[in-house]
This record gives structure tokens, C-alpha cells and sequence, in this order.
């Protein structure tokens, strides 16, 4: 078993006590906007190294990217609620659009009846978990609602952004410090960070993947902020709903910005960058530097999104 | 009234005709110092090689195969822009390129920068390709191109290189798969270069008469009637440079990035390339201000008004 150098453990530890701290937290900037947490500047390795253990091939992850950030950056300190959107919809006189894949008779399927409002879990939605089944484009509308409500500008994070909070400042796939998922290393820490594929999801969803060896007492989606936060004061960054990011997806970093600016093409793109893992994805794609990308217009039961803005 | 409709429907397409006939495979020239340009027809085609891992030299961005659309024919240089073509651009525009040359040193046995060399300098006569030329000189000529004709002169897509290289053939080069076999087809990294120069990578298996930068129009045409595409110097496409083709657009764009990109893309290879790389489908990334004494460009233009979209 590889074990971490006794340097970055120090280095862990350090990051878990910062993380017991209450972080403080900005005031909103309009009653409607959520909490955010401020993101200092810095330099990290986005992605993998190529002998890194996890890797998914054609995901772009390894070879990894050195950025650096000069500015520091505003981030929601959780995973934007159902609460909070059904006040943007209501706001806005957004319809609801109907359709969603959903996790129904052990596989997702598209629910024409799904939406929002209801994504067909086996309680109503609550007011205080992350809205789910909003595409791409239904989060970038929410973020430039925020800004026109506030004044400030909300957006979508960056894929890097996104990274480097969920890295919380240690160069792990997991902000914790657990590096690995595969059977012999098993997740044991991940239930006490995040709302992963634990034993609590194993009998609802029975996915054909290998599970955290923990029990983070959610099936499905968990009330944000339920969780250990990291560093910056974030929470629900791994797991819980997957989110979606500012960028289009390519499968390799060859040729991305070197700072913290979105990769968006002239003429636009298809495949925007999803983030983070659900509480249905295996270990290996609920980790910091794990890469997965949908379609703008999708929409599914375990996807959501944060926002951020400038400082 | 009915008729009255369907005469004015036509004559608002005889109207999008070009006035001159523009079949593929017809050539063109649009003033005296302009280069030969051929049509190029429309069609869709495989980008990059699919099940790289068989194709020695393959790299990893040009194996997610992407079936590509070129909708519209269009125009591209029979051969590579000349030294005496480019002169003719800097004394008439003004552009003042800046001095300095990537050359291959046979007493250091590396390439290295030669500031005291430009593009005067390596091309040994006018109907030599123009190398020593940055993305912005190629684009420079292209835009000067554009102004004296008032037709849309610019550098051609990756795509558009890419199907126009390939003239309908899906081997790894336009003549077949076997690099030996290209000798009559095109100016590579054969026996006569490499017993002037060792360079470090095997080269092909047969005598192509040049050991060098070839003038350009020596070897035999594509099935488009386009010469030296494989081959000569490495010629500038419009594109950034990517790792991966996942998430490129499916038609004859260019792949660009809001905000820019460093390294944009070189197709075809030059005299010196490895033959692995001397294919239809290989791939290689430049920083844009690099100036090669083996680099250099062949120019596109529009023969049929574009959509908006496809600007």
C-alpha cells in the first residue's frame, strides 16, 4: 500500500483543523443569494499525473495542467438549493421544463412526467437539498438572475475553479486525504465529507461499481451543508449532486488557459464540464480532478450546479 | 401567382451562383501574384485515424475519429505560398516580420533558434515554400490577400485541411499506408534528406530527390489536383491546438477559443517530420509565434457566400 510522505500528512492535518473551524463566511449579497466563500489566489496541478491510481482513460484528466491564480475568487459555499431556485423560477415566471433522466427500476431512464419541481425521488423534494434536473443552460440562467438581483457577477465556476476548491488547498483527489478507492484501499473517511455511493446507497441503487466503505446515512440527495466542509468553507463539493461547470469539454488539457478563465469556444459548444460526482457515481468519479462532461440541455436527478462570482 | 413565387425562388438561387463556374477540381487565380487556388469539393469525411493504437506514430489527439461535414466547397492554394509570393506580400504591405528562424543546427545536431536568419534566408529560391513564418505573418498574408481582391482569403481549418489532404482516400497518407510508398507524392524525410542530415528518427524507405526544402509543384498532385499537402514545409491551419478531438465542431470550422489560444496547429509535416508523423491525420501543435525554417502555410478562400453561423 502506498502511503502518503509524513510531510503531507502534516500538511492534511493542518487543512483538517483549518476545516473545523467555522469558516467565515461573506454576507450575502441579496436576500435571495446564497452563502459564499471566498477562494483565495494560488498555483495548483489540475488533473492527474499519468501513474495516478483512478484515472478514467478519454476523460483528459492526465497529463495534468499547472495554473495559477492571481485573483481570488467567490464560490457558494453549497450546492444551490431547491429553496433557492424555486425562488429564482417564481421570481422569473420560469416554467418548470418537463423531462429528466432519473434513477427508476435499477437504470436512469428519460421521465417525460420529471422535472425540478418533482426528479422522482421517493419523498417530495425538500427546500434544503440541491435542485436537481436543470440543464446547463436553466444554471446559467439562475447565476445571471443572481447578478441582475445583486449587481455582482454571478456565473458559473470555471472548470479550474471548480477544481481548485475541491482540492481545498492539498493536492489530493480527495480534500480528506483518502487517495484511493480500489478494493484493497477502500474509501472509510469519505462519509464524514460527502454524500457518495456508500452502503447506505447500495441497496437503492445497486450500481455495477465498487462503494465507499462507510455509511453517510443518505440514499440519495442529502441536504446541503450536512457534511464536513474543506478549507475554503465549502461543502458538498464531492458528491451529493454532480455540478455543472462554465466550460466546454475537450478530453485533454493540451492547450487550455493557464489561470483560472473558463475554456469556452468561439461559436460555442455541446459538451459543457460536470464536476464533482453524485451520490450515485463510483469512488473514482466523485474525486477532485475527476472530469465528466453532458450536453448543455441535459437534465438528471443527480445534477445540479454552485456558482461563483468575482471578488 | 403561384409561378410568379417559384421564378422569383429561382432567381434568388441563380442569384448565390458564383458568376464564374466553380466545379471542384477547377483551378483559379484572382490577379497575377495571387497563388493558383483549386476547388475544392463539398463532403463529409473521417478526422483523425480511427483505431489509432494500429497506426505507428498515431497520437492520442487524433483518435476519437469524428466524422466531419465540409457543406460547402471551397477554394485552397494548388501548392504551398512561395517565397517569392510572400516577398511580393512585404513589399507591398508594409509587414514587417521580426528576425529569427528555428533551424536544424548540423553542428549542434539540434534545432535551434538562429536570430540572424528569416524568411529570406532558408527558402534558397522564390519558388521555394515561404517558411520562417509566424501564424500572424501567415494570417497577415492571407488578409492582404483578402484586401487586394476583395475575396475572403484566409488560412484553411484543420478540417478543411485535413479532407482536402485525404481527397476522398482513408489511408494513413493520400497514396496508401506505407511510408516508402510516397517518394513521387511528396517531399518527406526520406533517404536522400537523411544522408545530409542525421536527425535522429528513421526515415522513409525511398528516394524522393530532395534532401531539403524542395521548390514547390515538383511531386504529383492529389486526387483534389493539390500538391506538397504531405510533405515540404508544415503548413499553418486556422485551429488552436488540442489534445483531443472530443467536443470539435462536426463541420469546416475552425476550433478556436474566446480569449485565444498560444499554440495553434501545423498539418503535413515537413521535409525533416518523422515519417510516423508524415500523415494525412497526423497533428502537431505550435506556439504561434514560432518561426521554422520548415514551417510554413497555404492560404484558403470562400467561392460560396457562407452562412452567418459558419463564419
Amino acid at each position: 500500500m502506498r502511503r502518503p510522505p509524513f510531510a503531507i500528512l502534516l500538511w492534511a492535518a493542518a487543512f483538517h483543523a483549518l476545516a473545523q473551524q467555522a469558516p467565515a463566511s461573506e454576507p450575502r449579497d441579496c436576500p435571495e443569494c446564497p452563502e459564499l466563500s471566498l477562494v483565495p489566489p494560488g498555483q495548483f496541478q489540475m488533473g492527474s499525473a499519468p501513474d495516478a491510481p483512478e484515472l478514467e482513460p478519454g476523460r483528459g484528466e492526465s497529463p495534468p495542467a499547472r495554473l495559477s491564480f492571481a485573483r481570488p475568487f467567490m464560490i457558494s459555499s453549497r450546492e444551490i438549493t431547491h429553496g433557492e431556485y424555486r425562488r429564482f423560477a417564481e421570481a422569473t415566471g420560469t416554467k418548470a421544463a418537463p423531462g429528466c433522466r432519473v434513477w427508476s427500476g435499477g437504470q436512469w431512464i428519460q421521465d417525460a412526467e420529471r422535472s425540478w419541481r418533482d426528479p422522482g425521488f421517493a419523498a417530495a423534494p425538500r427546500d434544503d437539498e440541491p435542485v436537481v434536473c436543470v440543464s446547463w443552460d436553466d444554471a446559467r440562467a439562475y447565476a445571471e438572475w443572481l447578478a441582475a438581483e445583486s449587481g455582482k457577477r454571478y456565473r458559473l465556476p470555471s472548470e479550474a475553479e471548480w477544481e481548485y476548491v475541491a482540492r481545498g488547498g492539498t493536492s489530493f483527489p480527495r480534500y480528506w486525504g483518502e487517495n484511493d478507492s480500489r478494493e484493497d484501499l477502500a474509501l472509510a473517511l469519505a462519509c464524514e465529507y460527502a454524500n457518495v455511493y456508500d452502503s447506505s446507497a447500495v441497496d437503492a441503487l445497486r450500481l455495477p461499481a465498487p462503494n465507499a466503505r462507510c455509511s453517510d446515512r443518505a440514499t440519495m440527495l442529502a441536504p446541503v451543508g450536512q457534511y464536513k466542509p474543506n478549507a475554503f468553507g465549502v461543502y458538498d463539493i464531492i458528491g451529493n449532486a454532480r455540478e455543472w461547470v462554465m466550460d466546454c469539454f475537450t478530453a485533454s488539457y493540451a492547450g487550455r488557459p493557464a489561470d483560472a478563465r473558463a475554456w469556452i469556444w468561439q461559436g460555442g459548444c455541446e459538451l459543457k464540464g460536470v464536476r464533482g460526482g453524485s451520490f450515485a457515481s463510483r469512488p473514482r468519479d466523485a474525486r477532485a480532478p475527476a472530469r465528466g462532461a453532458e450536453h448543455s440541455g441535459h437534465r438528471q436527478s443527480d445534477l445540479g450546479f454552485r456558482v461563483a462570482r468575482d471578488y | 401567382m403561384r409561378s410568379a413565387a417559384a421564378t422569383l425562388a429561382l432567381a434568388s438561387i441563380v442569384a448565390a451562383v458564383p458568376s464564374w463556374s466553380a466545379e471542384p477540381g477547377s483551378a483559379f487565380r484572382d490577379c497575377e501574384d495571387c497563388p493558383d487556388m483549386v476547388v475544392v469539393p463539398a463532403g463529409a469525411f473521417v478526422m483523425g485515424t480511427p483505431g489509432a493504437a494500429a497506426a505507428r506514430g498515431a497520437a492520442d489527439a487524433e483518435a476519437g475519429a469524428t466524422v466531419v461535414t465540409i457543406a460547402q466547397q471551397f477554394a485552397l492554394g494548388r501548392r504551398e505560398v512561395t517565397r517569392g509570393e510572400y516577398a511580393r506580400f512585404i513589399a507591398d504591405s508594409g509587414h514587417e516580420p521580426q528576425a529569427g528562424c528555428r533551424v536544424w543546427d548540423a553542428e549542434l545536431a539540434r534545432f535551434s533558434d538562429d536570430n540572424r536568419r528569416g524568411w529570406q534566408d532558408i527558402a534558397p529560391a522564390d519558388d521555394f515554400p515561404a517558411t520562417c513564418v509566424s501564424f500572424a505573418d501567415a494570417v497577415a498574408y492571407a488578409q492582404w490577400l483578402a484586401a487586394k481582391t476583395g475575396e475572403h482569403y484566409r488560412l484553411p481549418s484543420e478540417a478543411e485541411w485535413e479532407f482536402a489532404a485525404r481527397a476522398g482516400s482513408r489511408s494513413l497518407r493520400p497514396w496508401g499506408d506505407d511510408a516508402a510508398d510516397g517518394c513521387d507524392a511528396a517531399n518527406t524525410y526520406d533517404l536522400v534528406a537523411a544522408a545530409r542530415f542525421r536527425l535522429g528518427w528513421p526515415e522513409a524507405g525511398c528516394r524522393d530527390g530532395h534532401g531539403d526544402l524542395a521548390p514547390v509543384g515538383q511531386f504529383a498532385a492529389n486526387a483534389f489536383g493539390l500538391q506538397d499537402m504531405i510533405g515540404n514545409a508544415r503548413e499553418w491551419v486556422q485551429d488552436c491546438a488540442t489534445g483531443s478531438y472530443v467536443g470539435r465542431p462536426r463541420d469546416a470550422r475552425a476550433w478556436e477559443w474566446i480569449g485565444g489560444c498560444g499554440d495553434r496547429v501545423q498539418r503535413g509535416g515537413s521535409w525533416l517530420t518523422p515519417p510516423d508523423e508524415s500523415r494525412s491525420a497526423s497533428r502537431h501543435g505550435a506556439p504561434a509565434g514560432e518561426r521554422a525554417g520548415d514551417a510554413g502555410f497555404r492560404v484558403a478562400r470562400d467561392v460560396e457566400a457562407r452562412s452567418r453561423a459558419e463564419r
